[in-house]
Formats: structure tokens, sequence, C-alpha cells
């Protein structure tokens, strides 16, 4: 289904994006053929992965060229030695142009394309750092490999040594390096979208909360160190999912005092009505991991064309009810890919018990 | 998603009919009584003349259906299958799309496609597409709002977003009521309970909440009869209750977005003809051989077992238009069952612009059908639930839990039905949700095979040859 192809076309419909660096616009125009009739062909030559995805670890922490799309996507909190909170999120998606390597010698051959984007977001006061970049795979200023992807200073990758996931990049002046290690022995699969292609995944991927963070914080010179928790979403495939038309897409991830994580991917009408589309995962300690219905997710505001901040997850079978807010109004990141992202709070109830949490939202398609 | 799944979204919009009126209504009977049919034959009602020619173009190319997907989103999704029949008399846009949708455009000037008829009364058989023929392949087993909602995907802002949404929100609106649990049923009465139960019986104003009391939202199964019984039946439905002007019922498929009555009588008036071109129908020929002195001796068998019932096919053709009680026949009493008991919406359409001429006329039994054309209409009884007319007339040989075979579906000339695999275990017992879907379980509430035993007592000889005699209707 074109729909969900892959946020790669939609990424990639911003090609001014691509020219904001490191080349000359004209000479990669002449190498990447870029338009969005190319990039459905690209995705033509790609088939849906296989309808049950054997999984293997470490191996798909890494890349899969064979796919694609994919993207590693990080979000977590963090808090440094004075107490200071400050959420953060960094993703790198990645797009093939074709299935196979690019024909020309150039050293500016390009397969993967990639778009980042790099936010750190303070609890209380002060600005949201923020900043998107565009990259490809070419001289390897870009790219991905068996142990994760990059751009330019921006990396994210897994670790063997320390059976851990290492973060790092610069944003605004201020870096992050990070090692995020898992609590729990594996991830929680991933199977297409939740409650749209069950049957014939267009993707497959995995969902890791509850990673445990410690690392360096550095800003004007002066660095701390930071701990945390942060959540790992890793996702590949010919369907990614991305919104389009009247759709928008809505994307939560909470982390609860108590230890439950909560993932929400939903499409939603822009404008007011419609079946709200999608599915969340509600994660227990020590749980196997719950659907909760689409409609458990509603925005709790009415404003049809802004972006819609403040949300409330409400299940009653499930025992929960959250209301979920940013945790300062702030306006959506200056990028060429128009989105909201932000560091949240959510505080409510859960098995009858007062529960609270942080959380990540993205919106985009308003 | 499959674009399998995804059609049936869509298939949704397509199935459409509902119950029944005929005889003018007791001196005493005020608008909101309701009658229920006695056991016996049905009177004929005189229908109105049309133009079948007529009657054809608006089936193959009218919107009869007012809502339906923004033409450039249907194109620029690839989720619905491409033309695979050419059908004469595909006019303009309609000539490029799959034959179960027409072309329209709406009063903001929005192009739309929108489903058709041929949805549920057109299928294949050997390759060929047979207009008439109900189709027993289609998938009602997903949730036709989610790839309605997906649709807006490809939709623009403005009048085709306006356009998305109505449709979108209609199919929202009766989704719950026509997702089947099984493969190849239709939900089309319960779809139309869920319409009905959403408009207002005297303007057909839509409400986004409904007015009656919704049906179930488990939909019993039918199964969907050749359109060439029409020119042959005395009322419509399969418990009879379609009686009076047909007309009134083959419409209600405009009941998914047709909100005024103005609107309404313009669709009655193009009806008029789609009535005298089903009518105008007749069966397609077996296509492989018969034996004639076979089905000679099963002329005989048919008329001393079958005829009382199901009428005679000679020279003098005569069709009894029997509703036959429940007791009587003994097949599965669901469906006639619930159209009694739910007679709330046979009093909506009795005082609706739909009842103007007709009157639903629920009853606790069905009708003895027309057979012509039987040997094509595989599976049988009301549900569908025998999958072949050899194990309708030897109930032994009725599957408890059986399936479909679709890769390829195939005709089975000796046993005159759709090829099919019986299982040991039904969808308790299944690997999966998917596989579940695939199995008729005939121990599930309205599957039943039970009832039509009438063909228990011959000789397998005597089959045989009624067999062969089925053949030649």
């Amino acid at each position: 289904m074109r729909i969900l192809i892959a946020i790669g076309i939609m990424v990639v419909l911003l090609l001014a994006g691509l020219y904001h660096r490191d080349t000359d616009p004209e000479d990669l125009a002449a190498e990447v053929p870029l338009s969005p009739e190319s990039l459905l062909a690209a995705a033509e030559e790609f088939a849906d992965p296989p309808t049950d995805w054997d999984y293997r670890f470490p191996e798909d922490h890494g890349n899969h060229p064979e796919q694609f799309g994919e993207y590693w996507w990080f979000a977590g909190q963090l808090q440094d030695d004075a107490g200071h909170v400050r959420g953060f999120q960094l993703a790198i998606y990645r797009l093939a142009l074709s299935r196979e390597p690019p024909d020309t010698a150039s050293h500016w051959g390009t397969r993967d394309l990639y778009r980042g984007q790099f936010l750190l977001a303070p609890a209380g006061a002060g600005p949201t750092r923020s900043e998107e970049r565009f990259g490809r795979d070419a001289i390897d200023l870009s790219g991905s490999d068996a142990h994760g992807a990059w751009i330019d200073d921006w990396s994210v990758k897994y670790e063997s040594d320390c059976d851990c996931f290492r973060l790092s990049g610069t944003v605004s002046n201020t870096r992050l390096d990070l090692s995020l290690h898992p609590l729990t022995p594996t991830p929680t699969h991933l199977r297409g979208i939740p409650g749209l292609d069950a049957l014939e995944p267009g993707s497959h991927g995995y969902w890791w909360p509850g990673l445990r963070v410690t690392g360096e914080f550095e800003q004007g010179g002066e660095s701390s160190r930071v701990t945390g928790d942060a959540v790992l979403e890793h996702v590949w495939g010919r369907r990614l999912p991305v919104a389009q038309g009247q759709l928008t897409l809505n994307r939560l991830w909470l982390s609860l005092d108590d230890g439950t994580a909560v993932r929400c991917m939903q499409l939603r009408r822009r404008g007011s009505g419609g079946v709200p589309l999608g599915d969340c995962l509600m994660l227990a300690p020590d749980a196997e991991p719950v659907r909760v219905g689409s409609a458990a997710l509603t925005p709790a505001e009415t404003r049809d064309r802004d972006y819609r901040l403040h949300w409330r997850l409400e299940a009653e079978e499930h025992r929960v009810a959250l209301d979920i807010s940013p945790t300062r109004e702030r306006a959506a990141p200056a990028f060429r890919l128009p989105l909201w992202s932000g560091f949240m709070q959510a505080e409510g109830s859960l098995e009858s018990e007062p529960v609270d949490g942080w959380g990540w939202l993205e919106l985009s398609g308003y | 998603m499959t674009r399998f799944a995804n059609t049936a979204l869509l298939t949704g919009l397509a199935a459409l009919l509902l119950s029944a009126c005929g005889e003018p209504p007791p001196p005493d009977a005020g608008p909101d009584r309701v009658t229920i049919a006695e056991p016996g034959p049905i009177p004929v009602t005189e229908q109105q003349p049309g133009d079948p020619d007529a009657g054809r173009h608006t089936v193959l190319n009218r919107g009869y259906v007012t809502c339906g997907i923004p033409e450039e989103a249907f194109r620029a999704s690839d989720i619905f299958p491409a033309p695979e029949h050419q059908i004469d008399g595909r006019e303009g846009r309609n000539a490029e799309l799959p034959y179960m949708f027409n072309s329209t455009v709406n009063p903001d000037g929005v192009e739309l496609v929108v489903s058709n008829c041929l949805t549920c009364h057109a299928s294949e058989f050997d390759g060929e597409l047979v207009i008439g023929l109900g189709n027993p392949f289609l998938d009602f087993t997903s949730d036709p709002s989610v790839t309605a909602e997906l649709m807006g995907a490809f939709v623009e802002d403005g009048a085709p977003a306006e356009a998305w949404a109505r449709w979108a929100d209609r199919i929202a609106a009766i989704a719950p009521y026509m997702v089947t649990d099984t493969f190849g049923v239709n939900p089309a009465p319960n779809l139309t309970l869920a319409l009905i139960a959403h408009r207002d019986a005297a303007t057909l104003a839509w409400s986004s909440e409904p007015l009656l009391e919704p049906p179930p939202a488990d939909p019993l199964p039918t199964k969907v009869p050749p359109w060439w019984r029409m020119q042959h039946k005395a009322a419509m439905f399969h418990n009879g209750m379609g009686r009076g002007d047909h007309v009134r019922y083959m419409m209600m498929k405009s009941l998914v977005c047709t909100d005024d009555t103005e609107e309404a009588s313009e669709i009655a008036e193009w009806f008029t003809d789609v009535r005298a071109y089903i009518a105008s129908l007749e069966p397609p020929s077996y296509p492989y051989p018969v034996d004639p002195e076979l089905a000679a001796q099963g002329e005989g068998v048919f008329n001393r077992v079958c005829a009382s019932c199901h009428g005679s096919y000679g020279a003098e053709r005569d069709y009894p238009n029997l509703l036959v009680d429940l007791d009587a026949v003994g097949t599965d009493p669901a469906y006639a069952r619930q159209a009694v008991e739910s007679e709330r919406f046979a009093r909506w359409f009795n005082r609706s612009f739909y009842g103007d001429g007709a009157e639903a006329m629920p009853a606790l039994g069905y009708v003895a059908p027309p057979l012509d054309g039987v040997w094509a209409t595989a599976p049988y009884l009301h549900n569908g639930s025998v999958p072949t007319i050899e194990a309708l007339l030897d109930s032994t040989l009725r599957p408890t839990y059986w399936q479909l075979l679709t890769d390829p579906r195939e005709y089975d000339p000796d046993r005159l039905g759709w090829r099919f695999d019986v299982l040991e275990s039904g969808k308790g017992e299944a690997d999966d949700p998917a596989a579940a879907k695939r199995i008729y379980d005939t121990t599930r509430h309205g599957y039943g095979n039970e009832g039509h035993r009438f063909g228990d007592g011959l000789r397998e000889q005597e089959r045989q040859a009624l067999m062969e005699y089925l053949k030649t209707l």
C-alpha cells in the first residue's frame, strides 16, 4: 500500500534537505535520481518482508539493507548530578534508492539516503535544542552497518562488548555520550503496523523500553554525568507509517514509574471524527505486552488543525487512565519535515494505583 | 493487508437486501403494524414495467450509491484490483474501473468511485464474469472502516476531503454490523438494518447516532441468490419478506448515502428499469456434458420429490413461491426468527419512502426458491451452509466443518458445487485467526446445515439422476 511504503518518501519529497551541507546540489541532483516517481519505483524493487521474521540478536540491531526503509529511534529521560531533568530524542531514518549499489564510479554514488533528528528538551525552563540532518551513504559521511547508523557525528550503535547501545551526538553545541543497557533479555517484537497489516506485515522490528542510561552531558565546555532511562524502537520494511493526505500520524511512548511502558502508533483524521487506526501496546514488568484498542488514545483538545499536544490514554478493560501533556508548551522544531516532537509527562492511574511517568510524543501530518 | 481483504471493504457497500411486503395490510392494520406472514403460497404482485436496457445501463454506469472514494484517491492508491473483465456497455470512466465500481460526480463536482450492485451480484464461473450470479467468494471478515479511513491518505483538502469523510463516516457507522467471522458468507441483511437504524423513516435524513436499536453486531450468514430467479419470484429474500414493489428493495443499496426522499425518488425511477433488467436475465447454460437419458429419469424424480415446493420446469413452467414453515423445512431458523423478532426494522421500512408500494412482512419460514440455474449457485441453503447439491440431497455428506478452495476456485461437476475441503475441527481449533476465518463451522449460531432432508430417502441412482436433471435447469 503506497500510503505506508516508507516514511522516506515523504522525507525525500523535501529534496532541499539533501542539499543543505556537504555537496554541490547540482552534482547531487545529477547523480541521485530523486523524484516521487523514482522513489516509488525503488520501493517496488523491494518485496515486502516475510510474514514471520526470524529475529536474531545482535544481528537485527544492525542495518537491513535488503529492506527498503528502516529507522533507529531513541528517546529518554536524563537527570544530571544537579538534579536537572531533560528529555532527548535521536532518530535516524534510512531509505534505499535502489536494491543495487549505485551505478557510478563516483565516490558520491549513493544507494541509501538518511535523515536524522536530534532534540534535547529540559523539563523545566529553557529552550529545546533541535537539529535535523539529511545525508547519504557516499564516502561514509552517513551510513549504516551491522551495528547501527550514523549521520556525521550522530551515531546509534550496538556494542557487543558491553551488550549495550552507544548513542552520541551534538545538537546546538550540546553533546551527549550515552550508554543504554537493556534490563530485559529481549525486546518486544513489532509486526507490521498494529491493527493495520498484522496478517501481511509490511515491516518488522522491535520496541525495547526500560533501557538504563548512563553517560555524559556536555554543554559550554562543562560536562556532567547523567543517568536515566530510555526507549529504543528499530523497524525495517517496505511499508512504514507515514502521515499523508487527511491522516495524521501520532506516536507516543511512555515510561511509567511502576515500570510499565506504553507504545502507541495511531493514524487519525486531521479534522474531527473518523476511526483512529493503529494500536497501543502496554508492557508491564515481567509480563507479556497487551494490545489496547486504537480508540484508547484520544486527543484531550479539539483543535482540528493545530498539533494536538494533550492526550488521554484510557481503557477500562486494562484499568488504565492517563493524561499526557508536554512538560512545557513548546513550538514545533524548525525542521524541513514538518512535525512536532517533544518531551511529555504522564499522570493518572494504572490498576487502580496512582502512577506517573515521562514520555515522548511525535506528531506529523497536521 | 491483502487486496482481497481490502476489496471486502467496498464489498460491504454493495450488498443490500432486506425484507418485504406485498399484500395490502388488513383493514384494521395501523401504520405501525407489522404483519407476520403465514406459510403458504406468496401472492404475486404485478411489478412496474421498465426498460431492461436502460436498467442494465444504470447498473453498469450510474451512481446509485451517492458517496464513495474521490477518484483521484482511488487511482493514487494501489489497494483495489485492476479491471479484469471488460463488460459491454461500460461507458466513460466506468470502463476503466473494476466491475464492482461505478463512477459518479457529487454536487460539489468531485468525481467519485462508488460501489455498484455487481460486488455481490456478479461472480466468475470458469473465468467468465456472470452478471447476476451471487458471489460466494467475497470476504467480509475484515473491518471495512480501516480501509475506508486509510483512503484518506490519498485525499486532498477541500471538497474531496469532505466527500471522503462523508463516505468513510458511513462505513464506520455500519462496519460493526457487517464484519462476518467466515469467508464467503454475506452480511447484507444486517448491513441494511444498520443503515436503517441511522435514518429517519420520514425524511431519510442520516443521524450519526442510531435512531433505532441497531441490529446485532454479529451478522447472520446469508447467501446471495441469483438475479435470474427474480422474474419468477413473488417476493424477495430468503424468508419472502420482500413483498410488493421489488424496486423498493432493490434500490436499498442507496441507503448508504441517500439522505433525502428527492434523491431517493430519482433512484427509484432508475431502478424501475433496473428491476426490469434483472427480471430479464436468464440463467447460464450448464457448461459441461449432460447425460440426457439420466436427466430424463431425474425429471421424474424431481417431479415426484421436489416439484411441489420448487415448481416444475417442463413445457409448462410453474413456480409455486411457497413459503415453507420452519418446522417443515427444518433449516437453520436463526435468519427467519431474527427478522420476526426485530420487527422494528420492518416497521421502519413500511413507514418510509421505501415502503411506498411495498410492505416488509417477516415470516417464520423460508421460500422454496425457483431452481433455474441451480447448479451454478453453490453453496446451498439460505446461509450457504451446504457446499454442493450432492450434499444437499444426501445429508450424510454434509460436512460439519469445511472451507472453500480458492487457489484456484474450481467447479466440481460431479458434486455440483465449488471444490472444498472437509475439516476435522471448527474455528476454535484453528491455527490462527486467519485460518479460522476460512472455516465454515456449521455448529455456530445461524450457520447450521440441518434440514431440507428431502433427498435422503432417494436411492443413489435416483439421486444421480436428479442431479443430472438439475444441470438442465
